[in-house]
């Protein structure tokens, strides 16, 4: 079996607004729990992005993960237009000062659509500089990520949450859609990793856990007994999240 | 590489087969209408039982659910003849077809050699509390057993107060919760007092921390592990357990010695 590191997609920290069994109020918390499991690198939201207000959780993650090299900070974007958020332009300037090079939007919880005249400026710029922009499901109907991936060809989109009823409507829009990409952790269908990689290539995954939500053992395990050849699960592991996060031009 | 999680968690980490025997108590065969799945036949299944180290699947057909649920019962029946001591079979029946159900059990029992029931009277859209489940659960304590009835929190048709209404009734039918995990705090406290109910974990997600929290209220002796494969993934399931923060000892009963007793209790030998 392959020995693994894992780059994870998929973190969070900071105090949830509701009940969960577990939580990460920071940094130090995820890596003791995390480093041991051979997750040692990833992608952090704060929980107050999207339960607060991106301005706000946007400010803490930065914040929270200073100088911990290994665990980038993901901010929550908004549309621009209502002034509550930096145009575009401002946006990547202060995403580049802040080492940002992905990007989480949760259109259904912050009430906007993806229509062109909502996000079109902010994806023109996104796509331009190849940040990576993670779209949990079921936030986005796979319509709107198809029209946004075919008009956006250059920018790289990781769904994320994707459930283990999806195949029917997430096959289909990974062969229309080469830009489109999917993280593991919420995509638990009996051999399904098998089967993407099969049908699209282990380029397409790219590993993650939900964590501190979802137990990270879990999402570890189901890569590792994966009957896919150790080259491949290197890629979904880290591999393809170095690629990705490489190519960001800021 | 364990983080304070045990051998077993150690060899999940690495991708080996478990070394402590487990049993998983609630497993289907065969392709579903609902959602897509690949290789949800038993030599699929038994591929990733081998790579996990899973010993025993307890197995019902989707087919069953729909009407023709003979059609289900030979194809699990099929599947524990190719596969001598690994699939261990639910008889099922379709309690819209009332002058079927007691046939159809008889035949499993008497000819397919099941000793086992799953219900599932949410697809049946048959509350588990009506008349026509009076039948299975006479059956079922003439021939001695088990069932395992899906519930989940305040469905229509197999609410966990369902659950605990039949399990009352019936104190000689031993019942498995599956999905107490659904609301887990609710299924114990209903069967904290029914010697015969028993709490099944399967869920689509494994919440972090879930079981650790849930045992500090139950019992181990009360909890099984099952996993609702060959939809969702086995290792992912499994990892509820292995990887949860508590004694290997605890993880044993839930994993194999729980599910152990009941079955052999019911005549069914393990291999």
């Amino acid at each position: 079996m392959a020995d693994l590191e894992f780059f994870d997609m998929h973190l969070s920290i900071g105090r949830p607004r509701g009940p969960q069994f577990h939580i990460a109020p920071d940094i130090k918390t995820l890596k003791d729990e995390l480093v041991p499991l051979g997750i040692t690198g990833g992608l952090v939201k704060h929980s107050l992005s999207l339960e607060a207000h991106p301005s706000i959780g946007n400010a803490e993650i930065v914040s929270a993960l200073a100088g911990s090299a290994d665990f980038m900070p993901v901010w929550a974007v908004l549309p621009h237009w209502t002034g509550e958020f930096p145009a575009p332009e401002e946006l990547v300037r202060q995403m580049a000062r802040s080492h940002v090079r992905a990007v989480v939007m949760y259109p259904a919880q912050h009430s906007f659509s993806l229509r062109d005249s909502v996000v079109g400026r902010l994806f023109d710029m996104l796509a331009r500089l190849k940040v990576v922009l993670l779209l949990p499901q079921p936030q986005a109907a796979f319509a709107a990520v198809e029209e946004l991936s075919r008009h956006w060809p250059s920018l790289p989109v990781v769904l994320i949450d994707v459930g283990h009823t999806m195949a029917r409507e997430l096959y289909p829009t990974l062969a229309a859609c080469p830009n489109v990409y999917v993280e593991t952790s919420t995509y638990m269908v009996h051999r399904g990793i098998e089967d993407l990689c099969a049908k699209f290539g282990p380029q397409r995954l790219l590993f993650g856990s939900r964590y501190p939500y979802y137990n990270p053992g879990a999402a570890v395990a189901a890569l590792q007994y994966a009957r896919i050849p150790d080259q491949a699960k290197t890629l979904i592991a880290s591999g393809n999240a170095n690629v990705l996060l490489g190519e960001v031009k800021l | 590489m364990t983080a304070g999680y045990g051998p077993l968690a150690e060899a999940m980490l690495h991708g080996r087969p478990l070394t402590e025997p487990v049993i998983d108590i609630h497993c289907h065969i065969g392709q579903y209408y609902v959602f897509y799945a690949p290789d949800q036949d038993a030599r699929g299944m038994i591929d990733v039982m081998d790579a996990v180290g899973v010993k025993h699947a307890a197995v019902s057909a989707h087919i069953s659910w729909a009407a023709e649920a003979a059609l289900g019962n030979d194809l699990v029946a099929a599947a524990c003849r190719s596969y001598p001591g690994r699939f261990i079979g639910y008889a099922s029946a379709n309690p819209n077809y009332p002058e079927t159900v007691l046939d159809e059990l008889k035949r499993c029992f008497d000819e397919l050699g099941f000793r086992l029931i799953k219900l599932h009277p949410s697809v049946h859209q048959y509350r588990l509390i009506d008349k026509v489940y009076e039948l299975v659960f006479e059956f079922a304590e003439k021939r001695g057993a088990p069932i395992l009835t899906h519930t989940w929190d305040r469905d229509l048709h197999c609410s966990l107060e369902m659950a605990a209404e039949v399990s009352r009734r019936h104190p000689a039918v031993t019942f498995l919760w599956a999905h107490a995990s659904s609301s887990f705090d609710r299924a114990y406290e209903l069967a904290a007092d029914l010697p015969n109910a028993y709490l099944e974990l399967c869920y689509s997600v494994v919440l972090n921390g879930q079981l650790e929290y849930f045992l500090k209220s139950a019992p181990p002796e009360k909890v099984l592990f099952g996993s609702d494969f060959s939809f969702i993934s086995l290792p992912q399931q499994l990892a509820r357990v292995v990887f949860a923060k508590v004694p290997e000892s605890v993880k044993r009963k839930i994993l194999y010695e729980n599910s152990a007793r009941i079955l052999e209790a019911a005549g069914v030998a393990l291999l």
